[in-house]
């Protein structure tokens, strides 16, 4: 037989020699040079954007290349991965992307902190900016804001709700459940929408902590003021209002074809509900209660400059020229995204409800622990629709989220 | 009761289970037909048999210049059709040396991997991306298909193996007698008799590229490259899209292809009857 | 030389450096390919593993610029390609030390043709495996070992790559899957139903299958083309599509089976949606008509490869159909199908999809954590990718597949024993 020993040596000097040579690559540190003035102009930049903006963008993209030279190439890139894509050199150089999750990619190193001079901070809106900041850092330039509202049929409807009881009058009035007709209907199984009336008497996401941050330890989600709001909705299904499984394809349908009085819902709904309802579709802010306004989260949609992108100067010029007040403008004309800007008036009088709530709207928490939030608070819903105590299950809720954020391991 | 009446009795049983069982598949399908025929996006006010249908989502499908459909049907086309034909050539050769020949491996080889393969890999696919990333095969549909080629392999030499080895072995070992080279036995005698198998190998193979949308969403990158069941899957997923009735008319679509290829190689699947006088 | 001098010891021992043994031993063509072998193996892959083993023990050194993720991959495929060529260095010292001890016994060397005829012989089967096993390395292996890997780093939300480098951090992560209540208690409380909903699912399925297929095949039904055709539809759909109009059809209030069915014919509506009970019964007759046209079609294949003879001399005996199926087609069908049988069984133990399309693992149930129709792969996967856990996602993935693996592992060796009488 041959001799075992002299394989294992074998094996050994190879293995050996292998791990002895794994001594890794040779590199230095390169610091980035601060080159003063305007870096050289890049052939192309790449926006990552959806499909549903990408020609809008597309658009704007050529003028900058008019004005510049430099190409500009929109990628509709919704589904690609950025945290893969980018170091492996695939990335873009800017990317669109809503202002709740750019905590997510600030914390991978993906999102580079955009430095603007005073002159180029002017006519954003002070909140929209606010959103996009992270640790006190600009993580994204804001293009567009948007938050929902009252979505009403004029013809079954002729004055909008102005307060939770006019809201649960029509209610009463319309609805009838057997014939699939509804005086009012918002999907209380989802927190987004349901968020300003489970707060209608006060409650808030998350706490602020000295520096001005989020305090996640603070959930104000199941004080006796949210207890209030959390009757009034399970009021809507005790009294018949909202059926069970609502879900969102069905009341929009129902709302399109002209059975519903009134429904909550967001600027992205209007094109399709234009087409069914035409000139009866209108569109309030939300109603108040004791005389306050309903506070709805704002959301914001922005330009983020990659980290990985070799023309960083150049690729947040793009970003401000996309914002800029005429694109931004023209950018409401095509896709009908309500600008992140003081300085641009929209008369629209489809879009005037929406802008008056957008004063009572506040941006979502942009940490990742915000998305502990959603799951747990939409259970919780689900629970009172169903007539549980209130109390003991937003409570259990904001254990339960607790337990979650606890979970992400990190000291935030 | 006679032999014939119980025979006929079991006959109509037969039918009736059959019957019932039509019943079943065809609600939710025609459902799915009814859907696509109906001029709405949404699912609530589409009914079965909508009363003014429409081909509108059909059309625009085809037509619609910012839809990339066809492209997405011909990639599919393309991956489904090689995925299948290198699948069957690979795996009836695996097959083979598992049942014919004598190698290091040969007893527990097939079952280690299908073993492997209960593995949830939803965390894996990252490793994929990267594997992928690094042989520059990103986002093409040849890294698709290796990856396609190469997860089946365990299941289907399973299929064929235990198929090969209910072939008599004399048929073999007499064309060897003869002289009969390795790959001449394995092309002209085991490959025409295992016909039934490789059906269903490749029919397997050719479905899995219109079904998955898992993978594709990972590997593939540019619109132009889709797969339809990615294509498909974003239709619904955009964030708010819903677009259901349009989502229906493009998987009404996939389930063509599909049927067609099946109904194509149940002559194959039916001829294992035929031939099975020869087998004996 | 003579024959008697030349010593096996010597050929293996120069063939540490591999080519050195065979051309020792005379085989001069033979000898110079392994040489240019190696010289090209070493040139080509030095750089490569060198960063990949570098990159496998230390995970990167320079934040932002090594990206933990790539440098393990790297690291995997350096291993993997060790693999390979060790075991081709073992081949070579085997070699070596055969052929110096046929030579040392007066031997003479083949001639080309020959040993080139023999070498084609014994390496036929490895030809025909290679390729396949190339690839399902690199699809199959290679992205478990990086699961299993990233179990034992910890890759979270607030240390994700590329800004972060990975850390090596042991069994930290399978300590806290038993130490941290939230995983320990929901685990649990949720195994119970996956195991039912495995079983009950899967079994219908298979059983389905097995009577339309014999059904179908009997040669007394017409029309089995048609039929056949008929029955693999919904396999022709895919899933996906299938389950999100499951979804709507049994929707409680505006849902076709409550609305168009039900409550017509029986003037009822059940809660599908919100009720845990309803969902399950709902879930599981959606897995059925999903999953037994895949096992139909297997089932059909492998019908047509029972010998008619068989059957001739059952009914030469008088035996009942019922005796036919028991003692002909039912083992022989399982006989054939077994392990895809219970790679089915598996199949639905992990099946993330159709919980998660269907209602999200919903209706919530009050004071737990996973939702009422949650299967452990649909928990895990919520809960890991809502908080960002890889690391604990890719420690409890072990654990499944280890549990679910462990059965099969079982099954299989039941059967192969089973089995194993009618090898060759």
């Amino acid at each position: 037989m041959l001799n075992k020993s002299y394989v294992s040596a074998g094996f050994l000097i190879l293995v050996f020699s292998i791990f002895l040579s794994a001594c890794g690559p040779q590199r230095e540190v390169t610091q980035n040079e601060v080159t003063q003035g305007e870096p050289e102009k890049p052939e192309e930049l790449t926006l990552w954007a959806w499909e549903d903006t990408k020609a809008a963008f597309q658009n704007i993209g050529d003028k900058y290349t008019e004005e510049t030279g430099i190409k500009v190439n929109v990628v509709a890139a919704e589904n690609a991965d950025i945290s893969l894509d980018a170091p492996a050199g695939r990335g873009p150089d800017l990317f669109y992307e809503t202002h709740d999750r750019i905590g997510d990619a600030y914390l991978q190193g993906l999102a580079a902190e955009i430095e603007l001079t005073d002159e180029q901070l002017k006519g954003y809106q002070e909140s929209a900016m606010e959103a996009f900041t992270v640790d006190g850092k600009l993580l994204g330039i804001p293009s567009s804001v948007e938050t929902i509202g009252l979505f009403y049929n004029k013809e079954l409807v002729p004055d909008p709700p102005k307060t939770i009881k006019d809201i649960n009058e029509i209610a009463e009035q319309l609805t009838n459940a057997d014939q699939k007709e509804f005086g009012f209907l918002n999907i209380t199984s989802d927190f987004y929408p349901t968020f300003p009336f489970l707060t209608a008497a006060g409650g808030y996401v998350f706490g602020e902590n000295e520096q001005g941050g989020y305090d996640t330890s603070d959930i104000g989600l199941a004080s006796d003021e949210v207890v209030e709001g959390a009757e009034i909705i399970h009021s809507w299904h005790e009294n018949g209002y909202i059926p069970e499984s609502l879900t969102y394809d069905v009341m929009n349908g129902l709302f399109r074809d002209g059975k519903v009085g009134a429904i909550i819902s967001g600027p992205w709904g209007i094109p399709d509900f234009e087409k069914g309802l035409g000139d009866k579709l209108g569109i309030a802010p939300l109603p108040t209660y004791n005389g306050e306004h309903l506070q709805s989260f704002l959301g914001v949609k922005g330009f983020a400059v990659s980290e990985y992108s070799e023309s960083k100067y150049w690729a947040k010029d793009l970003g401000l020229f996309m914002t800029n007040a005429v694109n931004s403008k023209s950018l409401f004309e095509d896709t009908k995204r309500l600008p992140a800007r003081e300085d641009v008036s929209i008369e629209s009088e489809l879009y005037q409800g929406i802008q008056e709530q957008l004063q009572h709207a506040k941006p979502t928490p942009n940490i990742p622990a915000m998305a502990q939030v959603w799951e747990p608070m939409g259970d919780a819903l689900v629970f009172i629709t169903q007539g549980e105590n209130p109390k003991e299950v937003l409570e259990e809720a904001e254990a339960s989220i607790k337990e979650q954020i606890s979970l992400l391991g990190g000291n935030n | 009761m006679t032999r014939k009446t119980k025979s006929n009795l079991q006959v109509i049983g037969m039918y009736l289970f059959i019957g019932v069982v039509f019943v079943f598949i065809s609600y939710p399908l025609l459902w799915t037909l009814g859907l696509s025929l109906n001029p709405g996006t949404s699912l609530y006010g589409s009914t079965m048999f909508p009363e003014n249908w429409s081909f509108v989502h059909y059309k625009w499908l085809f037509f619609d210049p910012s839809s990339d459909y066809l492209l997405w049907y011909k990639n599919t086309l393309i991956v489904a059709t090689i995925t299948s034909i290198c699948s069957v050539i690979v795996v009836s050769l695996i097959a083979y040396a598992f049942s014919r020949y004598n190698f290091i491996g040969r007893k527990n080889g097939i079952y280690t991997f299908l073993l492997l393969q209960m593995f949830p890999v939803l965390m894996a696919m990252v490793a994929l991306y990267l594997l992928l990333n690094l042989v520059n095969m990103l986002d093409t549909l040849t890294g698709l298909i290796l990856i396609y080629i190469g997860g089946a392999i365990p299941m289907n030499v399973f299929l064929v193996k235990g198929y090969f080895d209910t072939l008599p072995r004399e048929l073999d070992e007499s064309a060897k007698i003869d002289g009969a080279g390795h790959f001449r036995i394995f092309f002209t005698i085991m490959l025409p008799l295992a016909k039934p198998i490789l059906a269903v190998v490749a029919l397997f193979n050719f479905m899995t590229p219109f079904m998955d949308f898992i993978l594709p969403s990972i590997i593939l990158r540019s619109p132009e490259n889709f797969t339809l069941a990615l294509g498909l899957f974003n239709f619904i997923n955009e964030q708010f899209g819903n677009n259901f009735t349009r989502f229906a008319a493009g998987a009404i679509l996939i389930a063509i292809p599909i049927a067609a290829v099946f109904l194509y190689l149940q002559r194959y699947l039916i001829s294992g009857l035929t031939s099975g006088a020869t087998k004996g | 030389m003579s024959k008697q001098k030349h010593n096996p010891m010597i050929a293996v021992t120069i063939s540490i450096v591999p080519g050195l043994g065979q051309l020792y031993n005379r085989q001069f063509i033979k000898g110079t390919t392994f040489l240019l072998l190696t010289i090209a193996f070493v040139v080509s892959f030095y750089q490569f593993l060198n960063i990949g083993y570098w990159g496998l023990l230390t995970l990167g050194e320079i934040p932002g610029l090594d990206d933990s993720r790539v440098l393990l991959a790297q690291g995997i495929i350096s291993l993997i390609i060790t693999g390979f060529a060790i075991t081709f260095y073992v081949l070579n010292l085997i070699n070596a030390y055969k052929e110096a001890v046929k030579i040392k016994h007066g031997r003479k060397n083949d001639d080309l043709r020959k040993s080139f005829k023999d070498g084609w012989d014994k390496s036929f089967p490895y030809v025909l495996v290679g390729p396949g096993l190339f690839l399902l390395i690199f699809v199959v292996v290679f992205p478990l070992l990086y699961m299993i890997l990233l179990a034992f780093t910890d890759y979270n939300l607030y240390n994700s790559p590329p800004k972060n480098l990975l850390n090596w951090v042991g069994f930290e992560n399978f300590i806290s899957l038993v130490t941290v209540p939230i995983w320990r208690s929901t685990f649990f409380s949720v195994f119970s139903w996956t195991v039912i909903w495995t079983l009950v699912a899967t079994t219908l399925q298979i059983a389905l299958a097995l009577i339309l297929a014999i059904f179908v095949n009997d040669p007394r039904i017409k029309f089995k083309k048609f039929i056949r055709t008929v029955l693999i539809l919904p396999w022709a759909v895919p899933a996906f599509v299938t389950i999100l109009i499951f979804a709507a059809l049994f929707n409680n209030d505006f849902g076709a089976i409550n609305n168009d069915i039900l409550g017509p014919l029986f003037n009822q509506a059940i809660p599908w949606m919100t009720d845990p009970f309803w969902s399950k019964v709902a879930l599981i007759g959606i897995q059925v008509w999903v999953g037994f046209p895949f096992v139909f079609a297997i089932f059909t294949g492998i019908l047509q490869s029972i010998s008619k003879d068989w059957y001739e001399a059952a009914d030469m005996d008088g035996a009942s159909s019922w005796q036919k199926f028991k003692s002909i087609t039912f083992p022989q069908v399982m006989f054939a199908t077994a392990p895809i049988l219970i790679m089915q069984y598996a199949g639905n133990f992990n099946n993330f999809n159709i919980i998660y399309l269907f209602n999200q693992g919903g209706p919530a149930v009050r004071g737990q954590n996973a939702g009422g129709t949650d299967i452990l792969i649909s928990w895990v996967y919520n809960l890991t990718f809502e908080t960002q856990n890889y690391n604990m996602a890719a420690a409890i993935s072990i654990v499944i597949g280890l549990i679910i693996a462990g059965f099969a592992f079982y099954q299989f060796r039941r059967t192969r024993s089973f089995k194993e009488e009618g090898e060759m």
